[in-house]
C-alpha cells in the first residue's frame, strides 16, 4: 500500500514477481534436502538430557557394531579447537567457548555424539546404543541463579577465549555513558522506571536446519546448507576442521526461512567431518524438537528503563540496564545485548544524559542466538512501555510525547558512536526520516482519536488502542561488506553474481531489480545467482538488515561500472561522447536519436571488435547504518472474564526509504509483525526444573496461524535515503520489535493493566486484572 | 513418524474378519480408524494394523430425527453433513469447527476420537451431553449409552466401535459447546458441553460436562442439579457455574495452571449455558 | 517389511515399493515429489499437505499403505501444458510466496477449500489455512491469493 506517488523508476519500485517464484510455486526441488545425493550417510545426534554434567565415559561400541553404522563421533575423536558458532565477521565478537563435541555438557540438548549411518532409521537406532556415564554438576537455570555468589561456573575451561568473567558466568559487559545520568534525573520534572522481562522464544522456520556435504570430483568439500552466512560458514568450518579454506565450498540454495537462527554454523562442521572422514556424502537434518531445543533461541532479557523528562515531556535522562541470558554458549551474546540499547536509545536523541549498562550471563539453558530484531525487540518492550508510563505521568497523549522526542532528519545521537557491535560504534546523522508521516497515517488508520481512552465494551470484551515507534539500522557500518559481480552476455542480458543471501526475503529479486534499473533492462534480463563461495563474490550474509542497503549499494556500484563500460563501447559505435549517451529500454541512445541495442554491444564485444568481456566487481561498506522507522498501532480486545487478548486491527507504517519491491517489503513487514504478535501473546518455551524444554513441538509451542491474526496493514510511506541504493534503506527486522510494546500499551488502554512480562497470556492478564480489583 | 516395527497391515471388508484379525494379531495389533494418532505415535509396540476403512462405516444418516454416524466418518464429513447442521441448531458442526484444522479433520474420524479418549477431546463431552448411544461389534453387536464407554469398567478390547447415534431430541431441547484455547488451532485448555431441556419454561433436564481440566470430560452433577427445576434465569445459571467451580477439580499442564482453569470453569459453564438458552429462544449465537 | 502399493499420483497409476510402516510423506518424497515438505512430522505445520482423494491431508500422518487404490495430487501435478494452476498463478501475483517452504501445503489447502466452497469469505480462507503454518508472510498475501483464485475460478466458470 503506497500513499504518495513513487519516484520515477522503470524496474525499482515495482512489485515484480520474485525471480524464484515459479520454482517455489511449482514445487521444484530447490531446497537442500530436495536433491538426493546417491550414497548419502544420514547423521543423527545424541544430545544431553542433563543441564550440566561432565562426560566421564562414552562407550560407542554397541552403536558402532550395528550393521549400517559407518562412523560415530564423540569428543574422543574430533577436534578440540574452540570456536564460536555465531555467523559473524572475523574476528567474531562472540567468545570462542564451543567445541564440536565437548567433555562437558552445558544444557539439555547439548551435543554428545553423532552417528553416520546408511539410513535415518539406523542412525537413530545407533544413537540409542551409545552408553554415556555422566558426573552430574549443579546447574544454573535463571539469570538470578547465574549471578548469585555461589553459582556453579559454566565455562571453567582454560582454553575458552573472549569471556569477560567466566568465574562469575558473565560473558560480556557493555557500558555507555553520555552526560551525567543522576544529574539528569535530579533535574527532571517527571521520572518513571519500569522493568520488563522477555521469554525464551524460537524462530521456528518451517524448514529446520539441514546440511548436505559431499566431496566433488576434485575432492573438495562441498557443503550445501540452509544458511544465512555461507562465507562465515566456509571460514568457520575450515578453521574447526583444520581444512584449508580453498578446499571448502559452501552453497546456499533456496532455504525455508531463517529469521536469524541460520546465522549460525551449527551442523556444517559435523557434516563436513563425516564427509571428509568417510569420503561419502552425508546429510544432517534437525528434527523439529531439536530445532526448538538444540539450535538457537531468542535471548531472554530483563530490561530496566528509567526516563526523566521536563514538564513539556522532553526527555532529559534515559537510563537502560540490560541483563541478557545467553544460555550455555555465548554466540551473539554481546551484540544482541548491546543492540538492545544501540538500536533503541538513538530514537529519542533529545536527552543529553544517557546511560546504557548491559551484561550477558551464561546459564545451563538453551542457547540464544541471532533472532530478527536482535536485542532491539527486547529493548523496545521496556523503552516504549516507559514512554507510555511517562506520557501518563505527564497527562500527555502518548503520540504527542513521541513527537516531542524522536530523532529527525539532520540530527544525530551520541549512542550511534558510543555503542557498536563489539567495538566502537559509528557516528552518523539521520538523512531520511518520515516517522512523522508514519505516525500520522497510523493514528488515522487505527482510529486513535476516537478509540484511545474510550474503552468501548462488546459484551465481556473491552477494546483499547496502543502504539509504539521504532528505528533499526541498515547493516553494520564499517563492518559489513558486500560485493557483486556483473558480466554481460551476447544478447544484452547480464549475469549478476552476489554473495548476498536470500532466505525467502526476495533479495535475489530486489538486487536484480537494482541492476536492471541501472542497466536499463527488464528484470528478466538479469540472471541472478547467489550465495556460492566459489562463484559469487563475498558478502557477510543476511543479517543486521543489511542486504538491501549494503548488498544493494554494491550492486548499484557494479551496475554503474558496467553501464559505463557499455557506454564507452556504444560511444565508439555511435561516434558520440559517452557522457551524452543514455541507457534505457535495452538500448543506448545518442541525442540524435540514433541508438544501438545492448545485444549489438554484446555481440560486438564478445566476437567482433576490441573484444572484451564487459563486466566488473564492486564492493561496498556502509559508512553509516541509516535507520528505517516504524510507527505501530494496534486495537486489541481484552476478555475481562478470561484474560484473553485478541488483536482486532494492526497497522504498521514504515519508512524503509524507497521500497525496491513494494510487495516484498510489505511481506517482510507483515511477516515480522505476525511473528512479533506470537512473541507477545502465545509463544513461550517452557523449561522444566531440570532445564528441559517441555514444549519443543508445534503442538505445544503456538506460533500464529492464519485465524490468529487480523489482516495486518503494512503501509510503506514514501521516503528517500540519499546514501541508499536508489534511495532504499531496510525493512527486514523492524516490524518484529513493535507488537510487544504496542500490544502492551493497547492492553493498558483497554483495561488499565500494565504487563511487563511476556507473553501476555490470558492468565497473566487475569492475574493483573484481579490485582487491580483487589487494590480498589 | 515411521512405524518401524509394523509387520502386518490388513484392510478387511467385513466386520467378522476385522474382529478375527484383531484377535489373532495379539498384543501389538491395533485397530486403525483415521490413523493419525497411530502414525504420529511412531510407536515400536505397534506390529499389526487392522484398517477399518474398508467396512463402509463412513456415513451420516438422518433416521427419524436421530443422526446415525458411522465410526469411520471423518470429522469434516460430519461437519459438512446436512443432518448434523439440522440437529439441535448445528451445535455439532459448531464444535467440530473448533477441533484442529481442516487438514486434521479430513483424516480424523468420529470413532477414533471417541475411542482414543484424549483428555482434551471436544467430541466426547458434547456427544455425552447429547446422550449419544453407540454400537459395538465383537462378533456380536451390542449397543449402549455412550457413557458406558467412559465408565471405569468399560471393556473395549477385541471390539470395534461401528456407529454412534445422536438421539432424536424432543422439543424444548438445546445443546451448546464452549472451548478455551491459547490460540486458534490448539487443543482445549478447558471445554464445556451442555444439553438443557425445558418444559413450560422450567428446566426438566440438564447435562453438563467439563473437560480438558486437564483430564477427560466428566459430568458435573451438582451443576446439573442447580439448573433442574429452575427457569434458567441468570441467577440459576450463576448457581450452576458456582457449583461447577466448587466441584470440578483442575490440574496444571503446559497449557494452563490449575488455578487458571478453576477461574475459567464458571466462565465456561456460564457461557455454555447462556449459549444453550439463546438457542432455546431461537436465536443462533 | 517391504510391500507394493498401487496408488495414483498426479494422474499416473504407479506401483510403489514401500516399507510397511512408512508414511505417505516419506514415500512421496522418495518417489521424487519434493514439493511435499517435512516441517514437523507431527501433523501440526501442514508443509506436507497433499490432496488425497480430493481432500487436503497432512501426508506425515497418513500411513502409506492406506493410500492403496487412492488418488494423490501434489503440487507437481498442478501445472498443465506449461500453464500454472490458477491457485499457483494467484499466489505468485499476490506476492504470497516468500521462502516457499509452506507454499505447496498452502496451495493444497486453498485448492481443497475452493473445491468445496467456491466463494469463501476471508475468514473462511483463514480457517482453511489454519493447519498451514507460515513464518514468513503473516498470511496476508496468501489469503489475498486464495480470494483472487476464487474470483478467477468463478470468472472461468461463467465464461
Amino acid at each position: 500500500m503506497r500513499d504518495q506517488a513513487v519516484p520515477s523508476f522503470e524496474v525499482v519500485g515495482r512489485s515484480e514477481p520474485k525471480v524464484d517464484a515459479y520454482a517455489l510455486v511449482t514445487g521444484k526441488p530447490v531446497f537442500v534436502e530436495d536433491v538426493d545425493v546417491a550414497g548419502s550417510l544420514h547423521i543423527a545426534f545424541l544430545t544431553s538430557s542433563h543441564a550440566h554434567a561432565h562426560i566421564v565415559e562414552i562407550d560407542t561400541s554397541r552403536a558402532e557394531a550395528l550393521p549400517g553404522v559407518v562412523l560415530v563421533l564423540t569428543h574422543e575423536n574430533t577436534p578440540a579447537r574452540r570456536y564460536t558458532t555465531a555467523g559473524q565477521g572475523y574476528p567474531e565478537p562472540s567468545p570462542y567457548d564451543a567445541r564440536m563435541f565437548d567433555t562437558t555438557v552445558r544444557f539439555v540438548g547439548d551435543r554428545v555424539a553423532a552417528v553416520a549411518a546408511e539410513t535415518r532409521v539406523i542412525a537413530h537406532a545407533a544413537v540409542r546404543l551409545i552408553d554415556v556415564r555422566y558426573e552430574m554438576l549443579p546447574s544454573v537455570l535463571s539469570i538470578d541463579a547465574a549471578l548469585s555468589a555461589d553459582a556453579p561456573v559454566i565455562h571453567g575451561e582454560d582454553d575458552a577465549t573472549g569471556i569477560h568473567d567466566a568465574a562469575r558466568n558473565i560473558v560480556c559487559v557493555v557500558k555507555a555513558d553520555v552526560g551525567d545520568i543522576e544529574v539528569g534525573f535530579a533535574g527532571s520534572a517527571a521520572v518513571v522506571e519500569t522493568v520488563c522481562e522477555t521469554q525464551y522464544a524460537q524462530h521456528a522456520p518451517i524448514e529446520p536446519h539441514v546440511v548436505r556435504g559431499y566431496l566433488d570430483n576434485d575432492r573438495r568439500l562441498v557443503l550445501v546448507t540452509s544458511t544465512q552466512v555461507p562465507f562465515h560458514a566456509r571460514r568457520i568450518v575450515s578453521r574447526v576442521l583444520d581444512l584449508p579454506l580453498y578446499r571448502v565450498r559452501v552453497i546456499k540454495p533456496r532455504i525455508g526461512g531463517g529469521f536469524g537462527v541460520k546465522q549460525e554454523v551449527l551442523l556444517e562442521d559435523v557434516v563436513g567431518l563425516v564427509t571428509m572422514r568417510t569420503g561419502r556424502p552425508s546429510l544432517a537434518v534437525l528434527s523439529r524438537p531439536e530445532e526448538f531445543y538444540a539450535s538457537r533461541t531468542r535471548h531472554p532479557m530483563r530490561v530496566r528503563v528509567k526516563l526523566g523528562a521536563d514538564n513539556d515531556g522532553v526527555l532529559n535522562a534515559v537510563d537502560m540496564e540490560v541483563i541478557s541470558n545467553t544460555g550455555a554458549y555465548g554466540s551473539h551474546a554481546l551484540t544482541v545485548m548491546s543492540n538492545a540499547g544501540s538500536k533503541t536509545l538513538p530514537l529519542y536523541n533529545k536527552a543529553p544524559n544517557v546511560r546504557f549498562d548491559g551484561k550477558t550471563v551464561y546459564t545451563n539453558m538453551p542457547v540464544g542466538g541471532a533472532y530478527r530484531g536482535y536485542g532491539a525487540t527486547q529493548g523496545y518492550f521496556a523503552l516504549e512501555t516507559a514512554m507510555d508510563e511517562l506520557a501518563e505521568a505527564l497527562a500527555m497523549d502518548p503520540i504527542e510525547l513521541r513527537r516531542r522526542n524522536h530523532i529527525r532528519v539532520g540530527e544525530t545521537s551520541p549512542i550511534f558512536a558510543a555503542i557498536g557491535e563489539g567495538k566502537e560504534g559509528v557516528e552518523q546523522t539521520v538523512k531520511s526520516c518520515e516517522l512523522e508521516r508514519c505516525i500520522e497515517i497510523g493514528a488515522e488508520r487505527i482510529g486513535w482519536e476516537a478509540k484511545h481512552g474510550a474503552r468501548w465494551r462488546d459484551g465481556s470484551w473491552v477494546h483499547g488502542v496502543g502504539m509504539s515507534i521504532h528505528m533499526q539500522g541498515s547493516g553494520i557500518a564499517d563492518v559489513d561488506m558486500a560485493a557483486a559481480t556483473i558480466k554481460m552476455n551476447d544478447d544484452g542480458s547480464f549475469n549478476l553474481l552476489i554473495g548476498a543471501t536470500d532466505l525467502g526475503t526476495g533479495s535475489d529479486t530486489i538486487l536484480g531489480q537494482i541492476a536492471a534499473e541501472v542497466l536499463g533492462v527488464p528484470l528478466a534480463k538479469i540472471i541472478v545467482y547467489s550465495s556460492d563461495t566459489d562463484m559469487t563474490p563475498f558478502d557477510t550474509g543476511a543479517y543486521a538488515s543489511s542486504t538491501t542497503y549494503v548488498s544493494g549499494n554494491a550492486v548499484r556500484l557494479v551496475a554503474e561500472q558496467v553501464r559505463d563500460q557499455i557506454l564507452e563501447v556504444a560511444s565508439s559505435m555511435l561516434e558520440e561522447e559517452a557522457a551524452k549517451l543514455r541507457i534505457g529500454s535495452e538500448r543506448v541512445a545518442a541525442p540524435t536519436g540514433e541508438s544501438v541495442t545492448l545485444e549489438d554491444v554484446g555481440l560486438r564485444t564478445l566476437y567482433a571488435t576490441d573484444q572484451v568481456q564487459i563486466g566488473a566487481t564492486a564492493s561496498f561498506v556502509g559508512a553509516e547504518s541509516p535507520p528505517p522507522f516504524l510507527a505501530s498501532f494496534a486495537e486489541v480486545a481484552v476478555d475481562m472474564e478470561t484474560g484473553q487478548v485478541k488483536i482486532i486491527d494492526y497497522v504498521a507504517v514504515a519508512d524503509c526509504g524507497v521500497a525496491i519491491n513494494p510487495a516484498a517489503a510489505e511481506g517482510q513487514l507483515e511477516g515480522a509483525v505476525a511473528n512479533g504478535i506470537g512473541y507477545a501473546l502465545t509463544e513461550e518455551m517452557l523449561i522444566s526444573d531440570h532445564g528441559r524444554v517441555r514444549n519443543p513441538t508445534f503442538f505445544d509451542y503456538k506460533i500464529p496461524a492464519a485465524p490468529d491474526l487480523p489482516r495486518i496493514q503494512a503501509i510503506l510511506v514514501d521516503s528517500y535515503e540519499p546514501t541508499g541504493p536508489m534511495g532504499a534503506k531496510s525493512i527486514a527486522e523492524i516490524g518484529i520489535n513493535a507488537p510487544i510494546p504496542t500490544i502492551a500499551n493497547a492492553i493498558y488502554d483497554a483495561v488499565g493493566v500494565r504487563l511487563r512480562t511476556t507473553p501476555f497470556t490470558p492468565e497473566r492478564v487475569l492475574d493483573a486484572l484481579e490485582e487491580i480489583r483487589q487494590n480498589r | 513418524m515411521q512405524l518401524t516395527h509394523l509387520r502386518s497391515y490388513a484392510r478387511p471388508t467385513d466386520l467378522d474378519s476385522a474382529v478375527d484379525l484383531l484377535r489373532e494379531g495379539g498384543r501389538g495389533t491395533r485397530l486403525m480408524a483415521g490413523g493419525s494418532d497411530l502414525v504420529l505415535s511412531g510407536s515400536n509396540e505397534i506390529t499389526g494394523l487392522v484398517d477399518l476403512g474398508g467396512l463402509g462405516l463412513d456415513y451420516v444418516e438422518e433416521r427419524d430425527g436421530a443422526v446415525a454416524i458411522g465410526a469411520m466418518t471423518t470429522l469434516t464429513d460430519l461437519l459438512e453433513s446436512p443432518a448434523a447442521a439440522a440437529y439441535l441448531d448445528g451445535v455439532v458442526p459448531e464444535m467440530l469447527r473448533r477441533v484442529g484444522s481442516p487438514l486434521l479433520r479430513n483424516v480424523a474420524t468420529v470413532g477414533g476420537n471417541l475411542v482414543r479418549k484424549q483428555p482434551w477431546s471436544d467430541v466426547i463431552p458434547l456427544f455425552r451431553a447429547l446422550g449419544a448411544s453407540f454400537t459395538l461389534f465383537d462378533g456380536e453387536e451390542r449397543t449402549g449409552s455412550i457413557n458406558d464407554l467412559y465408565a471405569e469398567a468399560a471393556h473395549l478390547k477385541g471390539s470395534i466401535l461401528t456407529e454412534v447415534v445422536l438421539p432424536r431430541q424432543p422439543a424444548g431441547v438445546a445443546g451448546a459447546f464452549w472451548k478455551f484455547t491459547r490460540s486458534a488451532v490448539d487443543v482445549a485448555a478447558l471445554n464445556c458441553a451442555a444439553l438443557i431441556q425445558t418444559e413450560n419454561g422450567t428446566c426438566i433436564r440438564a447435562r453438563i460436562f467439563v473437560g480438558a481440566t486437564p483430564r477427560l470430560a466428566a459430568a458435573v452433577p451438582s451443576a446439573e442439579a442447580a439448573l433442574v427445576g429452575t427457569d434458567l434465569s441468570t441467577a440459576a445459571v450463576a448457581a450452576a457455574a458456582r457449583a461447577a467451580a466448587d466441584d470440578v477439580s483442575t490440574g496444571d499442564d503446559l497449557r494452563a495452571t490449575a488455578a487458571y482453569r478453576t477461574r475459567l470453569v464458571p466462565v465456561g459453564v456460564t457461557r455454555c449455558l447462556e449459549d444453550a438458552k439463546r438457542r432455546l429462544e431461537g436465536a443462533t449465537p | 517389511m517391504k510391500q507394493m502399493i498401487a496408488i495414483t499420483i498426479n494422474g499416473a497409476r504407479c506401483s510403489v515399493e514401500t516399507e510397511l510402516g512408512e508414511t505417505l510423506l516419506e514415500v512421496l518424497r522418495r518417489e521424487g515429489l519434493k514439493s511435499v515438505k517435512l516441517g514437523c512430522d507431527t501433523g501440526d505445520c501442514g508443509a506436507c499437505a497433499v490432496l488425497l482423494d480430493g481432500s487436503a491431508v497432512d501426508s506425515c500422518m497418513v500411513l502409506a499403505a492406506t493410500a492403496e487404490g487412492k488418488e494423490v495430487v501434489t503440487v507437481e501435478g498442478l501445472e498443465h501444458d506449461g500453464h500454472l494452476h490458477l491457485m499457483q498463478q494467484a499466489m505468485v501475483d499476490a506476492g504470497g510466496v516468500q521462502c516457499g517452504f509452506c507454499t505447496p501445503g498452502i496451495l493444497m489447502s486453498g485448492i481443497g477449500l475452493l473445491s468445496r466452497n467456491p466463494d469463501p469469505s476471508e475468514d473462511e480462507v483463514k480457517e482453511a489455512m489454519a493447519g498451514n503454518l507460515c513464518r514468513c508472510t503473516g498470511y496476508v498475501k496468501q489469503v489475498d491469493a486464495v480470494l483472487a483464485a476464487a474470483r478467477l475460478q468463478a470468472g472461468e466458470t461463467d465464461a
